[in-house]
């Protein structure tokens, strides 16, 4: 037996025993509607990156950009773990977060007054100044100041010092500065995988809270479970130590770095050596995380399929059963996925080349989540709590400056994706507690360009003592008026995305939903025709979008798949392990079947007679006819996005922007534009609800949702 | 008497009977007012307690549908199927959480549109709903919608459910 497959047996008993040790949350029926807290959906990100990693402004400027420029909500400040050289305490001098170029043209409609100038260029951060200085240059002590290994010139300060020293005190005085939940998160770089979304609250006091916190605990995640932290100094004076208690895989962990790690593989990856490694040490990060701070953490892989399948002896992408192993080893942390990525501006969109698992992004939603039947269907027919996520990934803008409103990588958070999610606390109780209540609750969901801004998805029992029509027009109308006010539904025998409808045999559902469509313009800086559109004969400014339809997909649930199941458990995808093939589109709401208001809101229901077997359903909904060419299939399903922009930059487009307004930066071949980069991202619009599940009693248990 | 004049008090005297058997005050021709008020009284308190054990097996209620209901494809047949699962149902699963369905409450509820040879009516009225969170930023809003279905006062005089007759 090969070295490779007494790992891969290791792994396959430490997944075994994950799902051994997990603590499925108990079925029980959606929350007595009096007893449910009221709340409020608020809109946020959690995914994007500064000086302190590989992003282009600081700190400052990109919280400000957040919550103030794009008027988020919330913000989880995410930069990628290891180390960095830049000082991203500084920010950019001088600071001027808002350009003409998002609309203020004098300084006396900028929000901080004063006299200050605005550059017709904006201000990006220059090489060695602002932001790009060095810590060594410029920490009091010079290299003194910069614990832990390393021997570069300058130093390079490990993520773990900056986010507990340095970057922690900036984020919590800006989220008091702007009176917004702003805190700190990581994407760190898995072992064994390439990149997940983190976070851990504990210590942080963002506002409204008061007082002075900390992010110790988020610093020692980022020291012990980082694959790019390959310093071994257990945090110099912290002395940590990575165990997880009671964990069988302690035994791997290294006796001076006390974090699992071997001699030429500090940060504990996948190698040829020591195959499987790194998804073992990621799962005990899962653990960790659910032991130190059960409730305000999560862990949330992040463009999954972008490197591609999973590789045993690399640092890949994640196939289905590492999603199932985390979420056994904590559901309560490792809840969901960004299947939609960042980068959604960026000529291969979301930055997946040919190489990503599924083969790029369709309709901008990579292929676990964005075709039917696959990853997230197979794992929502198993009735598990996994939930989907975007984020903007902000980096920068590509060619184009940072006060520019052009793009051709990336759009700011806020901009353009926006994670919508229930807050139950309350209104004006808006908390980052609730939030991570919120996101794992899986009560939110996503839209990009704003192709939706509310919605309320509800699935009820009918009330049998009333005509079904009846039944049909009360809960539309219980809808619309959670739309109206950026609520839910609250009522005894509904339930909304995330819970569970528990439903006898035999009953009747009533699916309700009711969704805005914004008035007036999106963030696009571009109001010339929908090149998509135009090809079929719609004239449609880019930045006033309109919805063309709402999908609701079904599929049914069957239960918990084994790890003992390995054909069922485990599988890239394509396989049996990674599909669900009841999944479909049960029915597609458009202007002939809803009812529209003036405010945008536009109403629908279906009925599911006699509901016979577990299952669930959701929402997914764009500005895209069915079988607009190179983008939707008949049945409005989204084409590769490669088909309307092909990932090789130099051959032509498929879909020419004609209009005389259509921006320079777009691919030109032989004098002729075609729509790609960011004009593609505004002509491409889709939104993704999370699911509502229905337990039949007497049927299949949904058990990973309350 | 002669004929004509026979003719004339006949006709007189159908039209004073189907004056009052429609009613007075509006231009429906009613059924017995009496058996359109009990109906409305009946069916309000009937959704009211729906939601309870009392309400599910209440004969009464069912008796408040008529034989030849179909709504939907809904008989009257599916509906009292339905009532006696809820009722099994919430008898043998600990899962069963009252009510399982949203509750409604009849308001300004009335008959009219009466059809004097058919005698099927038009039911019209308010439904709503005791949301949790039915007010949020705006008082005003309420889960609560315009009802119409029909009605038939049949042999026994009494008005019962008769819905919309689609099959689907």
């Amino acid at each position: 037996m090969s070295n490779q497959n007494t790992l891969r047996d290791v792994a396959l008993a430490a997944a075994a025993l994950c799902a051994a040790m997990s603590v499925i949350v108990p079925a029980v029926a959606a929350e007595k509607a009096a007893t449910k807290p009221a709340g409020t959906y608020v809109s946020g990100d959690f995914h994007n990156h500064t000086t302190c990693s590989d992003g282009a402004l600081s700190l400052q400027r990109l919280v400000d950009r957040s919550v103030n420029a794009y008027s988020l909500d919330w913000f989880v400040q995410a930069d990628h773990g290891g180390s960095s050289a830049r000082n991203c305490t500084l920010r950019e001098d001088p600071f001027e977060p808002v350009a003409p170029a998002l609309g203020l043209t004098s300084n006396s409609t900028g929000p901080y007054g004063g006299t200050v100038t605005y550059p017709s260029g904006g201000q990006p951060a220059s090489t060695g100044k602002g932001p790009n200085q060095s810590w060594q240059s410029t920490l009091p002590n010079g290299v003194a100041d910069i614990k832990g290994d390393g021997t570069a010139n300058p130093k390079r300060m490990w993520r773990w010092q900056e986010i507990k020293e340095f970057q922690y005190p900036v984020l919590e005085a800006e989220s008091r500065k702007h009176n917004k939940p702003v805190w700190i998160g990581l994407e760190t770089n898995n072992p064994g995988h390439e990149h997940t979304s983190t976070t851990i609250l504990t210590g942080q006091l963002p506002w409204p809270k008061t007082g002075a916190g900390n992010a110790n605990l988020m610093a020692q995640f980022e020291y012990c479970f980082d694959r790019s932290d390959t310093d071994t100094s257990r945090g110099a004076e912290n002395q940590w130590d990575c165990s997880v208690s009671g964990s069988p895989n302690n035994s791997l962990i290294d006796p001076v770095s006390r974090k699992i790690a071997k001699a030429g593989n500090l940060g504990g990856g996948n190698t040829s050596t020591d195959p499987n490694l790194g998804h073992i040490k990621s799962v005990e990060a899962v653990k960790w995380m659910n032991e130190k701070a059960p409730n305000t953490s999560f862990y949330v892989p992040a463009h999954l399929e972008r490197a591609g399948v999973y590789n045993p002896t690399a640092n890949r992408g994640f196939n289905i059963e590492h999603l199932r192993n985390f979420n056994n080893a904590a559901p309560r942390i490792a809840f969901g996925f960004e299947s939609m990525p960042g980068h959604q501006a960026q000529e291969d969109r979301g930055g997946y080349g040919t190489g990503a698992a599924g083969g790029g992004t369709f309709g901008g939603s990579g292929a676990y989540a964005g075709l039917i039947g696959g990853v997230w269907d197979a794992l929502l027919g198993e009735g598990r709590n996994w939930f989907f996520f975007a984020s903007s990934d902000y980096h920068n803008r590509g060619s184009f400056g940072a006060d520019q409103r052009e793009t051709n990588s990336d759009f700011f958070p806020g901009e353009y994706t926006k994670d919508h999610v229930m807050v139950r606390k309350g209104k004006g109780d808006l908390t980052a507690e609730g939030i991570i209540d919120g996101l794992r609750s899986g009560n939110s969901y996503v839209a990009n360009g704003d192709v939706i801004d509310r919605l309320s998805f509800v699935v009820c029992t009918a009330n049998p003592g009333l005509p079904i029509k009846a039944n049909q027009a009360l809960i539309e109308k219980a809808a619309a008026n959670a739309v109206a006010n950026k609520g839910e539904v609250r009522i005894d025998g509904c339930a909304t995305m995330g819970e569970k409808l528990v439903a006898r045999p035999g009953a009747d559902l009533i699916v309700a939903v009711a969704v805005r469509d914004p008035q007036g313009k999106n963030n696009s800086p571009y109001s010339f025709p929908n090149p998509s559109l135009k090809q079929i004969g719609v004239t449609q400014p880019l930045d006033k979008p309109e919805l063309d339809h709402v999908d609701l997909i079904g599929g049914l649930v069957t239960g918990y798949v084994s790890p003992a199941d390995t054909a069922r458990y485990a599988g890239p995808i394509g396989s049996e392990a990674a599909s669900n093939k009841s999944a479909k589109i049960l029915k597609v709401f458009n202007k002939t079947n809803w009812t529209a208001g003036n405010d945008g809101v536009r109403t629908m229901s279906y009925r599911v007679p006699a509901v016979k077997a577990s299952q669930y359903m959701r929402l997914r909904g764009t500005n895209l006819p069915a079988a607009t060419p190179f983008e939707t299939d008949a049945q409005g399903n989204p084409l590769s996005d490669w088909e309307a922009s092909p990932v090789d930059q130099t051959v032509k487009g498929n879909i020419a922007c004609a209009d005389a307004a259509c921006p320079p930066h777009m691919r030109t071949v032989a004098g002729v534009k075609y729509s790609s980069f960011d004009v593609a991202a505004w002509s491409d619009l889709w939104f993704y609800s999370n699911p509502v599940f229905v337990e039949v009693i007497n049927g299949v248990k949904v058990a990973g949702v309350k | 008497m002669n004929a004509p004049k026979f003719l004339k008090l006949a006709i007189a005297g159908s039209l004073i009977s189907l004056l009052a058997a429609c009613g007075s005050g509006d231009d429906d021709v009613a059924s017995d007012a009496d058996a359109q008020s009990s109906f409305i009284s009946a069916y309000t308190s009937g959704l009211d307690t729906l939601g309870s054990y009392a309400g599910l097996v209440s004969s009464k209620f069912r008796d408040l549908f008529d034989a030849g209901y179909t709504d939907s494809g809904m008989t009257k047949a599916d509906v009292v199927a339905a009532l006696d699962s809820e009722i099994t149902v919430s008898q043998t699963s600990p899962d069963f959480v009252f009510p399982a369905f949203p509750m409604a409450k009849l308001s300004k509820a009335s008959i009219g549109n009466c059809d004097a040879v058919t005698k099927i009516c038009t039911l019209t009225g308010t439904l709503s709903n005791s949301d949790a969170d039915p007010t949020g930023a705006d008082a005003s809003a309420v889960t609560e919608v315009n009802f119409t279905t029909q009605v038939r006062q049949d042999a026994d005089g009494k008005v019962r459910l008769l819905g919309d007759q689609s099959k689907s």
